[in-house]
């Protein structure tokens, strides 16, 4: 990546371990290790996609990121302020700037409020327009029909709405204190097919407009493929590989990427392959992460070094990141 | 699969509806689906469009106020409608089986996997329960479950999501049924697993000749998959084809709109083609065409009659005005 780019977000050693009990009636203390060691910039005005299987700590590292939960280990530095020093009123502050769209828009909006009250309860929370309703009022309207919906069904309530206009009213909340980064937790997961289109079609018209960063989390690659610039692979709460979306989905690198990517069902039966290279097994637990290598249980390519040594991320000719012992690459402090 | 007849599973003209206290829901409203012997046949649409009901019409399970109104369901020749739930229950599990999206809800949680298998065999097989057993830990190892002697004493919580959906896709399988019923089973997965479960699916297939329907609003999983797909809308079919004709010339403007609004990883474009409005209520159907009013090439005829299911040769068929010969002999 050049250096021109200006860093909205900057992600170091961050690490989040949960503390959990082996069972009901065991109460041997375990540590789930759901983030561990992310180095990650986000761009100001980029696409940065996080994928992964279930489990990987996308949408943990997601939240961590909007500092919803408090990390173990790590800072996050938004905009030059280091997240992790500020009071909680300061805190609420910066939050104008970082909003968050939820995979289910049957739970994220309140089915007692009225959408109007969904939309300009952000207004309200930070005060804006000084209290005046009609300015708030008319700052509903404009935020309700950009995002599709016409402003004549404010004064309804999310029931009557189907999902994908449920999604483009928390889309318009997202968007209500014109905020610098959203972070998209599966946006579109839980929609169907046509709709899903229009939806994404919608969060590429708004950052297009207003030059917004989003931190795209999803598990479907070929989504991310249509929507993101840059693409951070996970696995087992690290990162694998990251880099350009299109160099990583030419020409991955990291075995894992491989995998995963070939284990898309492509949407055209002549490119059906009958015996294609499968990932064999499960994910391993985060509460046991294997020695070395998190992958290496997996990996068809696994040598002696990769059950013993944790691969560090490298940077590679192409400026991509990856981190397995069997890509060549430079050393990054 | 004694006697002679081809298709493993007939439905003609069945009609499926909802009798509610606000009116009657046609859910599903004269679908035709044939499955021939050993095939993997598709059905496709976004949600509400009938498909699951046709499943679940299949199966016999529908819970009131649904019913089959009309039409017939041919197992191997042998008409379903008007069976008892006696019979049913010997069908159910024997002859064909269903697998649904959600393991998790589909296993019950305070027995062991093992057990509930071995139950679903000793209900329709006559075997000890020793033999029982024993075919279970066989199934498990053919639906490449490690472990299997272990996990017959798993509960189904201590099974990941794959396992699970491994399990049930054993159950499944386990008395050889003619027809196999997947509802949607990969939606829950994450794709390295998916890949593994329908490749073992199509194994399935090729092994023991199980017909499979398999219900799913992915198309990708279609592609992959099934042998032919029916593409359903608002409670009726719009188009079936051999899968490879139907991905290679969509024919009806819906299945276009819907092949062209997914993403490929293949390449990106600018802008997804989005079908504009969304799938309608079914208690207020527009006249004529279900799909015309989000078509884009709808002309004066689509609003005022149904087309009928057209061949438009090699196995493909469209329901739309636009492959009608008088529809546009009077255009031209």
């Amino acid at each position: 990546m050049s250096n021109e780019k200006e860093i909205l977000v900057s992600a170091r050693g961050l690490t989040k371990e949960f503390a959990a009990q082996a069972s009901m009636w065991n109460s041997k203390k375990q540590v789930v290790h759901a983030v561990t060691d992310v180095n990650l910039d986000i761009y100001k005005g980029e696409t940065l996609a996080l994928v992964g299987e279930s489990g990987c700590g996308k949408s943990t590292l997601g939240r961590l990121i909007l500092h919803l939960i408090q990390p173990t280990r790590g800072s996050v530095v938004f905009n030059g302020t280091d997240l992790s020093k500020l009071s909680d009123e300061e805190l609420r502050q910066q939050r104008k700037s970082m909003q968050m769209i939820f995979q289910d828009p049957f739970a994220s909006l309140n089915p007692r409020w009225t959408i109007r009250r969904i939309v300009e309860e952000p207004l309200r929370t930070h005060n804006m327009f000084n209290g005046s309703d009609e300015e708030r009022e008319k700052r509903v309207r404009e935020l309700l029909s950009r995002c599709g919906i016409r402003p004549e069904f404010m004064d309804r309530y999310p029931h009557q709405f189907s999902g994908g206009q449920r999604q483009r009213v928390a889309i318009a909340r997202a968007l209500a204190l014109n905020p610098q980064l959203i972070v998209c937790d599966e946006p579109v997961s839980a929609l169907d097919v046509s709709i899903q289109a229009q939806v994404l079609n919608l969060l590429g018209k708004l950052q297009k407009e207003t030059h917004l960063t989003h931190l795209f989390i999803s598990h479907d690659l070929s989504v991310v493929r249509y929507l993101s610039d840059r693409v951070c692979v996970m696995f087992l709460g690290k990162i694998c590989e990251l880099g350009v979306t299109r160099d990583v989905y030419e020409n991955p690198l990291h075995p894992y990427t491989k995998f995963l990517l070939d284990a898309i069902p492509l949407p055209d039966p002549e490119l059906r392959k009958e015996d294609k290279d499968m990932l064999t097994g499960e994910i391993p637990s985060p509460v046991n992460p294997p020695s070395g290598c998190l992958f290496h249980t997996r990996c068809p390519k696994c040598t002696e070094k990769c059950t013993k040594e944790i691969p560090e991320l490298k940077r590679t000719a192409d400026g991509r990141m990856v981190a397995c012992h069997l890509v060549e690459g430079e050393k990054i402090e | 699969m004694e006697n002679n007849v081809k298709n493993t599973l007939e439905i003609k003209g069945m009609k499926t509806h909802f009798f509610t206290r606000r009116g009657v829901v046609p859910a599903v409203d004269g679908v035709d689906i044939t499955i021939p012997k050993a095939t993997i046949v598709g059905i496709v649409g976004e949600s509400g469009c009938g498909k699951s009901m046709t499943a679940m019409s299949v199966m016999q399970l529908l819970q009131y106020p649904g019913r089959i109104v009309e039409g017939e369901i041919l197992l191997d020749g042998e008409n379903l409608v008007g069976k008892t739930k006696k019979e049913m229950c010997e069908i159910r599990g024997n002859d064909i089986s269903m697998i649904f999206q959600e393991p998790m809800t589909s296993l019950n949680p305070v027995y062991t996997v093992g057990k509930q298998v071995t139950e679903a065999i000793m209900l329709h097989q006559d075997v000890s329960k020793e033999e029982a057993k024993r075919m279970t830990i066989d199934i498990f190892k053919k639906v490449g479950i490690p472990e299997p002697e272990k996990r017959y004493s798993s509960y189904p919580h201590q099974l990941s999501g794959g396992l699970r959906q491994r399990v049930m896709i054993g159950m499944a399988m386990v008395c050889k049924p003619k027809l196999m019923i997947a509802d949607e089973p990969t939606t829950a997965l994450d794709v390295t697993i998916e890949a593994q479960i329908l490749h073992l699916m199509r194994q399935l297939r090729d092994e023991t000749g199980t017909s499979i329907m398999m219900i799913t609003h992915n198309l990708g999983v279609v592609a992959e998959l099934c042998d032919y797909v029916y593409v359903m809308y608002a409670g009726k079919v719009m188009e079936a084809a051999p899968v490879k004709e139907l991905f290679k010339n969509p024919s009806h403007p819906y299945t276009f709109g819907l092949l062209n609004s997914i993403p490929k990883i293949t390449y990106t474009k600018d802008e997804l083609y989005t079908i504009k409005g969304m799938v309608p209520n079914l208690q207020q159907l527009p006249s004529g065409c279900r799909f015309c009013p989000r078509c884009e090439k709808t002309m004066r005829v689509c609003t005022e009659k149904m087309p009928e299911l057209i061949d438009i040769g090699g196995g493909h068929l469209v329901r739309c005005c636009l492959y009608d010969k008088e529809v546009v002999g009077a255009y031209e």
